[in-house]
């Protein structure tokens, strides 16, 4: 965390805060983190929040689901997809 | 939860460690025999009703396998490497066992698994062996096993399996987009596409419901009690007879013997953490193929100085791993693959080892996708997408909904030095030696899991696949192995093997062991039809032996 700021303060100076950043900014210091285990941890966590069941607070009104068009039900009947509903491969 | 209750004092006929795909069809053997079982299990006792589809709680917490936090478990490639903590294993713990959490593939074993040994040959560095029985001999309590836990799937349509006394209870799962893309591009190729068994029912079974697709089963308990776990099939069978007590969160520290060499029981740890020594004539085993072979190394007395059932000194010797590496492939059109079991389709073709390909080995490939949407987000996607940002964001949105993958399951060579011991120095929360397991590939495992990647590459090609991509198949990628077999070897000779042909040991009369640990090859990986199918065989031996004189003092 600490070294997240130090190169905020590096590339941005007087700035205040991560969050005060523009987006440009923020996605210019991600770049910088991007392989390093603190940002492995912060990405998997910001995923379990994105995806993972609402209940543990992230996930609002499912838009993280919706977003890669899983419809959480409890109960489907075939067809489930495409190509088992008769559709062709258009590679055949 | 509605068994008969025993006292500690009391000396039943038979106690079972463990109550998961063995424990719970030797529990349900036993006890409609006419025989008092008590059950030990470490694992808690739930039902349907506390099962969720949360992917957090079940994939990336252990909801219902063992927490390496309470239980560490360490790894080495050999010996001389310094074992360090990580999960190298992982089974079910719970009444019911990895049956419960299973992605319920259910595949008997070739009748040339039983042989191989004969078949192929010698293979440097492994101890490859022929099993003392045959697919012969299993047939029948495979079949007996499909149908009391109840099976679906086409019988006869897989060209490559021997022959087969009855057809599978149930018709075959509805087939899936994968199913259609891998049977089309398979028979493209020649090969041989089939329905995939699975422990899952098609129709109602037995008073249970059909499964209604909702597509949580790998690492999930179903919620529908559509899955065939011992803990919904045979466990309330052995619960009505009123002579089996499923005992929870008992974790046993020891199997004891008396000055004759033969068992009287075993001592565990309550939930309280006290410790119990429950009585009884006869013990069998069914802890799995990592702590089984733990609690024999723990049994250890004057008489048994190596462990109990260990003279050959083969306890915890040839673990055999989960091998098969991943080839995902990309669609045009939505297959959404997150709906319904994850698996629907299967090939042998490349099972059997061949010389001529100049190594051991040979594998299933199966077309499943078994990713849940936060996993599928951390490691589904392809290797050179971007990791985050919205490129990443609107690739997600397409991939997690055309994307499928072809999973290999293949031979894993038996190897003396890959083994489960007693690590010297770690210990779990209730102060006994953890697991350590010593493991690395043979290079003829390596080349079959490459060689059959080739296989699975080829098969998304001509499926048409838009974009295909593979995952690595080092050791640390087939972390935690899931198929625990090896480390109490079936066989005739008590110098080469813990157990005889039927699953009982050789070295104490009134203990078997049933589980994936009497395993003498890996065959192609699947063990739970095998494991519950010898469960079967075992109890009507142990039945007819115990009706005889071996029970009696």
């Amino acid at each position: 965390m600490a070294q997240v700021q130090q190169k905020r303060g590096e590339l941005f100076p007087g700035s205040a805060s991560v969050a005060a950043l523009t987006n440009d900014q923020q996605i210019r210091l991600i770049h910088t983190i991007e392989s390093t285990d603190f940002f492995e941890l912060l990405r998997t966590h910001t995923l379990y929040g994105l995806l993972g069941n609402p209940a543990y607070g992230g996930n609002r009104d499912h838009i993280g689901w919706k977003l890669i068009g899983f419809e959480d039900r409890m109960e489907y009947q075939p067809p489930f997809g495409y190509y088992d509903d008769g559709g062709q491969d258009g590679h055949q | 939860m509605s068994g008969a209750t025993f006292r500690p004092s009391d000396i039943v006929d038979f106690l079972v460690i463990g109550a998961g795909a063995a424990g719970g069809v030797m529990a349900k053997e036993l006890s409609t025999a006419g025989f008092r079982v008590v059950v030990l299990e470490q694992g808690p006792y739930l039902t349907e009703k506390a099962y969720t589809h949360d992917e957090i709680k079940y994939t990336y917490q252990p909801g219902l396998t063992n927490d390496p936090k309470v239980q560490p478990v360490t790894h080495r490639k050999n010996e001389t490497e310094p074992a360090k903590p990580v999960k190298a294993i992982e089974y079910g713990r719970q009444v019911g066992g990895g049956s419960v959490h299973f992605t319920a593939n259910y595949w008997r074993f070739h009748e040339s698994d039983f042989e191989e040994r004969s078949q192929f040959g010698d293979v440097p560095g492994a101890g490859l062996a022929d099993w003392p029985i045959k697919y012969a001999d299993l047939e029948p309590y495979y079949t007996k096993a499909e149908y009391e836990l109840g099976i679906s799937g086409l019988g006869g349509a897989n060209p490559f399996e021997g022959p087969r006394s009855k057809p599978y209870p149930l018709p075959p799962m509805p087939v899936k987009s994968s199913g259609v893309i891998f049977d089309r591009a398979t028979k493209k190729l020649g090969l041989h596409p089939y329905p995939a068994p699975m422990a899952i029912l098609s129709q109602p079974y037995q008073g249970r419901g059909a499964c209604v697709h909702c597509g949580f089963c790998e690492s999930f308990g179903c919620e529908m009690r559509a899955k065939s776990s011992t803990l919904v099939s045979v466990i309330p069978v052995a619960e009505k007879t009123g002579r089996c007590e499923i005992r929870p969160n008992s974790y046993v520290r020891k199997i004891e013997t008396d000055a004759h060499g033969r068992t009287t029981g075993a001592v565990y740890f309550d939930a309280n953490r006290r410790e119990i020594f429950q009585r009884a004539k006869a013990v069998v085993l069914c802890a799995n193929g990592a702590e089984t072979a733990r609690l024999l190394l723990l049994s250890k007395s004057k008489r048994f100085p190596q462990g109990l059932a260990n003279s050959s000194g083969l306890v915890g010797k040839y673990l055999m791993w989960d091998n098969g590496g991943l080839a995902s492939g990309s669609f045009e059109h939505p297959l959404n693959e997150y709906k319904s079991v994850q698996v629907t389709r299967v090939i042998h073709d490349y099972y059997r080892a061949d010389p001529k390909r100049g190594f051991y080995g040979g594998g299933g490939i199966d077309a499943r996708f078994d990713y849940y949407p936060a996993s599928f987000a951390l490691h589904g996607m392809p290797p050179e997408a971007p990791k985050w940002g919205a490129e990443y964001k609107n690739m997600l949105g397409t991939y997690f909904t055309h994307t499928m993958g072809l999973l290999a399951h293949t031979s894993s060579l038996p190897q003396m030095r890959n083994s489960i011991s007693l690590d010297p120095v770690v210990k779990d929360s209730w102060g006994l030696p953890a697991i350590r397991v010593t493991f690395d590939y043979h290079p003829d495992d390596i080349a079959t899991m490459q060689w059959i990647l080739t296989k699975q590459v080829e098969i998304l090609e001509a499926a048409g696949a838009k974009k295909i991509w593979t995952t690595g198949i080092s050791l640390p990628d087939m972390m935690p192995t899931r198929h625990l077999m090896g480390t109490c070897r079936m066989g005739d000779d008590p110098k080469q093997s813990v157990v005889d042909r039927y699953n009982r040991a050789h070295d104490v009369a009134n203990l078997w062991i049933v589980d994936g640990s009497s395993f003498v090859t890996s065959a192609r990986q699947q063990p739970t039809a095998t494991i519950q199918a010898l469960a079967y065989r075992a109890a009507d031996f142990a039945i007819r032996n115990a009706k005889d004189a071996d029970l009696k003092r």
